[in-house]
């Protein structure tokens, strides 16, 4: 499904000025290998095409149910939810998608080559002049595509546009080494230096991603740090003071800012959407007054720490 | 004497950005805005009838005389307010919020408002007006009196000529009917008076508009070269050599005597009310006990004695200048006062500049004067019984202040007076003054930053970014010189003006998406229920969009035709009265004391200044409803030419499938080449049908612009339901070149691109809205993101841009209405969803945030 020529994205998203450097353009890739409970981008994390269900547009007219040739699709009572999707029956033929007068079905993930993606990351040029921006590859995860990833991001780096990716790091080193030559900057997530609290949350070690770190802090590109605050999950102390120790550390061989990302919500529609169970339902926010701790904590440190309030 | 130079660039000086933007409201601003909030709006006889008093004076002499008298008496019977704490005083009359009415230009309408009790009534929730039995009264009786020289439509020449040039069926075409052109039915109707007859436009050939000029130079200064000018006249004979064509034997020379002594009438009637001004003032400064307050009302005295009698020595003084004469002329100006600023950083720099110099100023008082300043525009009420909701809202005066630009040696304009105005502007946040930045490659990126700071504390879309160069090369093409060219400036609904003559009478506005309702239906409109337009195929027979799209060519052409008969009719028979308003011609003294009229009415080498300027609305709207009928109809053939001209005829009602199809095909703002390419297309041949024809009395191309703020509501008004997903009866698309509401889905930048593909060169004015949720802009370094939006879209040929923050009210209409807000994101890092995708509960979280993310 993924080649060098083909891949499969769920999302493009101009005019991002969060994820990297002035005005971007966001390719979002569909697959990821963790499974964070927090996740906001839900639809992205297997990597085949699944149908999605914008509740709030939908009018409950049965049409889809059907039309539908797997018989997947049953309409329900419930004012809220309105119909339900038996994923296993679903094969994604996308009838239901084009009947749907309302647009209140769709289809999460497409494939697209690497020169039409490129047609619409170029759209954006003279912004990126301006900025500082260009392209930045999100996902999912980058690197389950790489070889994708890296002919799209080599392809804008020939192009003079810069490149950015925002990685979770897992990824084996071969895969990993595919990206790094053609990334000007590594948006790189972190999510614990715990490894019992990255596999309890994330389902998976924490020691690929470390070492796919090193990989990326010995190349010449720029790394910022990416860390979601989940309360409960990665605010103790202990998690605190153990990321502002690797701060510290990765400073010493080049500098490194970090980003945080508060948790938010906002992906908790998402679920609805693909039918799946949002467990963080009752999480809170982070507090400011948390959010002020981490920042003088990384300010103290002489470390670069910005924000991402929602 | 000779027209006055342009204006140029001063020379350059580092801008102290941050003091100016430390420089935040203060005490007493906040409670002269505070009181201006609170005060109720007040009808006010005064003006109504001193000018039947002053025109009445000298009865049989020509009109333009007799206007003086009625304005001069207008501002010597004005009473006075000096409200506490102010620092620029001025007032149209002493209500907080009075609305002068002028009962000789209307006075049927007068009288209906009367009857109906709509002087004294809720507008609103938020608007309403208070008017004595006494004020109802004395209007009643003025307009008693005015009544009987209101003239009979049957009579009327221009109603004449119109009917038997275009026939009758031609007033189909008009307001409150099928509306393909926006205009008045008949040019008089029982409604009207005698100013009715001579200006049909309303805001009219010749009216009063405003420049510093004279002010600059002192009235006393102007009365001395009229005078010279009326003994040179007396003791060779008033023959005058450089007469322009268009004026021969339509200007005598006791027309221009007339003028003169008109101007100088106006000029000592302004100086008289300035030095009653000063007097109040130093009686107040008596009285007081407070010794801060004294000093101001004393300093105030002073300002009021000198200008605008004299050059004004300092700011203050200069700013008090601006305040009077722009005062008089609103006052002059009868019911609609809408009268432009100008390039106010330009006209007070230097008076600011040496006070600075001399240590008189500091910048933060600079900002609160000017925010007094800023309070004093917002007192006076527009009222126009004729068309209350039709076409304005109450009280949009249009003092559009412009600020900026490169001059003729190319040097960058922006100077430190221009941080001090957006400043003040942000501070007050009033909806008006709107201020426009001309910008252009030589601008500091952080002078844009501090102007995108502003807009975003502003939240109300000001100030907006236009683009210098076209501006100033549209010009050229007319044969202006570069150095006039370049002294431009906003006026009016989106168009914009010379500094050496304002313009803006004689303008039609065609409503081209109605052209293409027209094609759909044959020539037919099926809103008003007439065959208006020529045949030109039935749609059911056309086998493809772009057969469609030539038939609204041709319509398109033939309205072009109708609007260019109109206004050759309408316009030859206002030739024959081009003496109009000599307050105007103090304004223009620089060519009024040599021609006798106001460059608006010829009074100008440059006929240009006198051409027709066509306004046009729509083509957005037809690209959506193109691209629909492309994609449903013929590319994906999901529904036949007759289900969808079914549809379109029930208003969607009953073809619930066949509307989705049609509301979701490919929407202009996306940067799309699907429908942009017809979107570049229909633009470009329309600029040439509407500029095929050229102006009938100068020769000319029209000056094409899309224009009238308001035009999407009431264009939209009269239209039925649109192949592009739009429903009878609701707005076209906002702007000129802005995106269907929630049409735009992918961006500004998508948005920006999409306008980019039109030619703005050609045009005279056109907008695009960018709304931007307040979210985005949470840090100082994203600023520079907005700045580079502003900076590409002027780069790429972008006219004017307007970037809106998103505002709680917006998030909660998406909330109940998700169709229209798809475009509406909700950003944060490395996540991507759409406001209307989530949860209702979470949509809530959000609206209730927003209040305090800026």
């Amino acid at each position: 499904m993924s080649n060098s020529n083909t891949g499969v994205v769920f999302d493009i998203q101009r005019f991002s000025i969060d994820d990297g450097p002035g005005i971007r353009t966001i390719v979002f890739l569909k697959g990821c290998p963790l499974r964070c409970v927090w996740c906001a981008n839900p639809e992205s994390q297997q990597i085949e095409p699944e149908i999605g269900h914008h509740y709030t547009a939908c009018k409950a007219c049965g049409k889809c149910a059907a039309n539908c040739p797997q018989k997947a699709i049953t309409m329900t009572p419930d004012v809220d939810k309105k119909l339900m999707i038996d994923r296993s029956k679903c094969d994604v033929c996308k009838i239901c998608v084009d009947g749907c007068i309302y647009k209140a079905l769709s289809c999460y993930g497409y494939t697209a080559t690497v020169d039409e993606l490129f047609e619409t990351v170029a759209k954006d040029r003279v912004y990126y002049n301006l900025t500082g921006g260009g392209l930045t590859i999100s996902g999912g995860e980058v690197t389950m595509q790489a070889d994708f990833a890296a002919a799209l991001l080599k392809k804008c780096k020939e192009a003079d546009i810069n490149t950015c990716i925002e990685t979770c790091g897992f990824a084996s080193e071969a895969q990993f080494r595919k990206v790094v030559p053609y990334t000007d900057i590594f948006l790189f997530d972190l999510k614990s230096l715990n490894d019992e609290v990255h596999k309890k949350w994330t389902g998976c070690s924490n020691v690929p991603i470390l070492k796919n770190l090193d990989i990326a802090m010995q190349s010449e590109q720029r790394v910022i740090i990416r860390w979601p605050l989940i309360p409960t999950v990665n605010d103790t102390e202990e998690n605190l003071l153990a990321m502002r120790d690797k701060l510290v550390e990765l400073n010493k061989i080049k500098y490194t800012s970090i980003e945080i990302m508060p948790y938010h919500n906002f992906g908790s529609g998402k679920y609805l959407m693909t039918h799946r169970e949002y467990e963080l339902k009752d999480l809170e926010r982070p507090s400011e007054e948390l959010l002020n701790k981490v920042q003088k904590l990384f300010d103290d440190a002489g470390i670069d720490c910005l924000i991402h309030r929602s | 004497m000779a027209q006055l130079p342009a204006k140029k660039a001063f020379p350059k000086k580092p801008i102290d950005y941050d003091r100016i933007w430390a420089a935040t409201t203060t005490e007493r601003l906040a409670k002269l805005r505070k009181e201006w909030e609170d005060a109720p709006v007040e009808i006010v006889a005064d003006d109504s009838v001193s000018f039947t008093k002053g025109y009445n004076r000298h009865p049989g002499l020509p009109i333009h005389y007799r206007f003086a008298e009625g304005s001069a008496e207008i501002l010597d019977n004005t009473k006075l307010l000096i409200r506490d704490g102010e620092l620029i005083v001025g007032q149209m009359n002493d209500k907080v919020r009075g609305a002068d009415i002028f009962t000789a230009e209307c006075p049927q309408g007068v009288l209906n408002n009367i009857a109906k009790g709509a002087f004294d009534r809720k507008y609103s929730e938020t608007s309403s007006a208070i008017c004595t039995p006494e004020t109802m009264e004395t209007l009643r009786k003025d307009a008693e009196y005015w009544i009987q020289f209101a003239p009979k439509p049957e009579d009327d020449a221009v109603n004449a000529a119109l009917i038997h040039e275009l026939g009758e069926g031609h007033m189909d075409l008009m307001m409150d009917r099928s509306m393909v052109i926006e205009g008045i039915p008949f040019r008089a109707t029982p409604e009207e008076s005698i100013w009715g007859r001579l200006m049909p436009e309303k805001i009219g050939r010749g009216r009063s508009s405003y420049r510093f000029e004279p002010a600059a130079i002192g009235l006393k200064k102007v009365i001395q070269l009229c005078q010279q000018e009326l003994d040179r006249m007396n003791k060779y004979g008033g023959y005058m050599n450089k007469y322009p064509d268009s004026l021969m034997g339509k200007v005598t020379p006791l027309d221009k005597k007339l003028m003169l002594e008109g101007m100088i009438l106006n000029c000592e009637a302004i100086i008289r009310w300035a030095n009653r001004y000063a007097d109040l003032a130093e009686k107040m400064a008596k009285e007081e006990t407070r010794p801060e307050r004294k000093a101001e009302l004393e300093k105030i005295a002073s300002n009021c004695r000198w200008v605008p009698e004299n050059p004004p020595r300092d700011f203050w003084e200069a700013l008090q200048a601006v305040r009077f004469m722009h005062a008089a002329s609103q006052k002059e100006k009868t019911m609609r006062k809408e009268t432009a600023l100008n390039r106010m950083d330009l006209d007070l720099y230097k008076y600011y500049a040496a006070d600075k110099e001399a240590g008189r100023i500091t910048p933060e008082f600079a900002v609160e004067l000017f925010g007094a300043f800023l309070i004093k525009t917002r007192e006076v009420e527009s009222w126009d019984p004729e068309t209350p909701e039709m076409r304005h809202s109450q009280g949009t005066l249009l003092p559009d202040i412009t600020i900026c630009g490169m001059d003729e040696d190319g040097n960058d304009c922006t100077n430190e007076m221009s941080c001090i105005i957006l400043r003040a502007m942000a501070n007050m946040k009033f909806s008006e003054p709107t201020i426009y930045i001309r910008v252009h490659e030589k601008m500091d990126n952080d002078f844009l930053k501090f102007a995108v700071k502003a807009n975003m504390e502003h939240k109300g879309g000001c100030p907006a970014f236009l683009n210098d160069r076209i501006g100033t090369e549209k010009w050229l093409e007319y044969g202006i010189p570069l150095s006039y060219a370049t002294d431009w400036q906003t006026s009016g609904c989106l168009g914009y003006h010379l500094n050496i003559g304002q313009h803006i009478g004689g303008f039609k506005t065609v409503n081209l998406i109605k052209c293409l309702e027209l094609a759909i239906h044959d020539g037919y409109d099926p809103v008003y229920k007439k065959q208006l337009g020529p045949h030109t195929g039935k749609f059911v027979d056309m086998k493809s969009a772009e057969e469609l799209e030539e038939a609204y060519y041709k319509q398109a052409d033939w309205a072009a035709e109708q609007l260019t008969r109109d206004y050759e009719i309408r316009h030859s028979i206002e030739m024959t009265h081009p003496l109009m308003s000599p307050l105007n011609c103090v304004m223009y003294y620089d060519s009024a004391i040599e021609y006798g009229v106001n460059p608006t009415c010829g009074g100008t080498p440059y006929p240009v200044l006198t051409s027709m300027w066509v306004g046009e609305r729509g083509t957005t709207d037809i690209a959506d409803a193109l691209a629909g009928v492309k994609k449903v109809v013929f590319d994906d053939k999901q529904f036949t030419a007759q289900q969808v001209l079914d549809a379109l005829l029930a208003n969607w009602e009953g073809y619930e499938e066949i509307y989705q199809a049609c509301l979701h095909a490919p929407k202009y703002g996306n940067d799309d080449e699907y429908v942009d390419s017809i979107f570049k297309r229909v633009a470009d041949n329309t600029t040439k049908i509407l500029q095929k024809r050229p102006d009938p009395i100068t020769g000319t191309k029209p000056l094409l612009f899309k224009g009238a703020a308001s035009a999407h509501l009431y264009f939209g008004r009269t239209l039925g339901a649109m192949p592009g997903g739009h429903k009878a009866g609701t707005p076209i698309n906002d702007g000129g070149v802005s995106a269907m509401a929630g049409g735009d889905c992918c961006g500004p930048t998508a948005l920006l691109n999409s306008a980019s593909k039109f030619d703005s060169s050609v045009y005279m004015g056109n907008v695009l809205n960018v709304k931007l949720n307040s979210q985005v802009l949470n840090s100082e370094e994203k600023l520079m993101n907005i700045v580079a939006l502003i900076r590409a879209y002027i780069a790429e040929g972008g006219f004017h841009i307007q970037i809106n923050i998103h505002d709680q009210e917006e998030l909660i209409d998406a909330r109940h209405n998700p169709d229209k807000h798809r475009d509406l994101l909700v950003r944060v890092g490395g996540y991507s969803a759409n406001f209307v995708d989530l949860p209702f509960e979470l949509q809530d979280e959000i609206i209730n945030r927003t209040g305090h993310t800026l």
